[in-house]
């Protein structure tokens, strides 16, 4: 009984095998699910860095500024200039950052809290919620780094930031903004703690977060931007 | 190999796979484009595998596994139709002993019946099963005696009432 029905099983699938459909369009089809996940993967990671740098934006112009006697010359553009009235405690100005209140220059990142250059040695999902009245999406990573150089902020030889999950490569079709990341990679790291609306000013490495996009604020390693940030950050 | 050449040499194979495991034309396409879209965007780590089309055949046995864990309120077709499966002209015994097994078959939970395809159709050992499935070679052996025993007994319970 039991080689019976093994072979009726065989028979069977056999039989079925004859009647699959035709290979013509398995190329053309396998290429265009790729294409339709690479879109779907885009719009994911583009609305999420929005909403990541949104965060930390809005935080920054909001933040209380000291009451300097001189002028100050750090230029903010129109767009993240802060208001003369308080801002409400609320969701991320969106339009503030999809225009990109800070871009990208090594004086730009010298303004940041923290910057150093790092090899990745961890990695993990965030498990820390994010600060309160900040919007984020759940894909934020913990990632720790082996600090190669400080230019600014920190000393220690390991730092641990949040960063958006490791995979977000081809957001940027320049490739500026990429900075894709697994165990062993070595970044130019530069942002800002991670703070709601309310917080005060608080230490460069109180919950850091990595600044992603919006020209590069942490991009690839390379010994050319290494120096720049040096000499920026002197 | 480029990715063209690997679906001109085994896109067949693994579509008819498919369609041993789906029994359905349209799914068992899109289930053999899903594996290669996963195989054409993992390519380097394909190429670089002992076995590729072993590779990839796994990609399509987890995209199976984890579509019928998905769909598994969805109601699966006992009665095939026509447009689905056209089997060639039998004796009427033959016929009906099939389509028994066919109904036995689809009252099997997904991955027993995914064991018995890549056991009897694939023509796969246990631990190439194993290694398609992410499970243990301990586990393959398990799952298709089980399997075996409740279409043999299903079998002689239908054989008894018959007589």
């Amino acid at each position: 009984m039991s080689h019976q029905v093994e072979h009726e099983l065989r028979e069977l699938f056999a039989t079925d095998a004859t009647q699959a459909p035709g290979t013509s369009g398995l190329v053309g089809g396998a290429l265009r699910k790729v294409r339709r996940r690479r879109r779907t993967r885009l719009a994911q990671v583009t609305a999420a860095v929005v909403l990541l740098t949104a965060g930390t934006l809005t935080a920054a112009v909001t933040r209380p500024r000291p009451d300097t006697s001189g002028p100050d010359t750090r230029a903010l553009p129109a767009t993240a200039a802060p208001s003369a009235s308080p801002a409400p405690t609320r969701s991320p100005n969106l339009d503030a950052v999809a225009s990109c209140a800070f871009a990208y220059s090594p004086a730009e990142v010298a303004r940041r809290a923290f910057s150093f250059d790092g090899t990745v040695v961890a990695f993990a999902p965030r498990k820390r919620r994010p600060p309160q009245g900040v919007r984020a999406p759940g894909i934020q990573y913990e990632v720790t780094f082996q600090v190669n150089q400080w230019f600014r902020g920190g000393s220690g030889d390991r730092v641990t930031v949040t960063m958006p999950r490791p995979g977000n490569t081809g957001f940027d079709e320049d490739g500026a903004n990429t900075a894709d990341y697994a165990v062993g990679t070595r970044l130019l790291v530069s942002g800002e703690p991670w703070k709601s609306r309310q917080d005060q000013v608080r230490k460069p490495l109180d919950d850091p977060l990595a600044w992603w996009g919006c020209g590069g604020f942490t991009r690839p390693y390379t010994p050319q931007d290494a120096a720049l940030w040096a000499e920026a950050t002197q | 190999m480029t990715f063209e050449e690997f679906v001109a040499r085994h896109g067949a194979d693994l579509l008819r796979l498919a369609f041993v495991l789906t029994r359905d034309r349209h799914l068992a396409e899109d289930l053999t484009q899903t594996a290669l879209a996963d195989a054409y965007r993992h390519w380097r780590r394909v190429v670089a595998a002992t076995d590729p089309p072993a590779y990839v055949r796994r990609m399509l046995v987890n995209a199976h596994l984890s579509w019928r864990r998905r769909r598994w309120t969805r109601e699966y077709p006992v009665e095939v139709t026509e447009t689905d499966l056209v089997s060639p002209v039998e004796p009427g015994d033959a016929i009906a002993s099939r389509d028994a097994l066919r109904e036995l078959l689809a009252g099997l939970a997904p991955r027993a019946r995914t064991v018995l395809v890549l056991r009897y159709y694939a023509d796969l050992d246990d631990a190439a099963i194993a290694a398609a499935m992410g499970v243990t070679e301990s586990a393959v052996r398990a799952t298709a005696s089980r399997a075996l025993a409740l279409l043999r007994t299903a079998a002689e319970t239908e054989v008894k009432e018959i007589r």
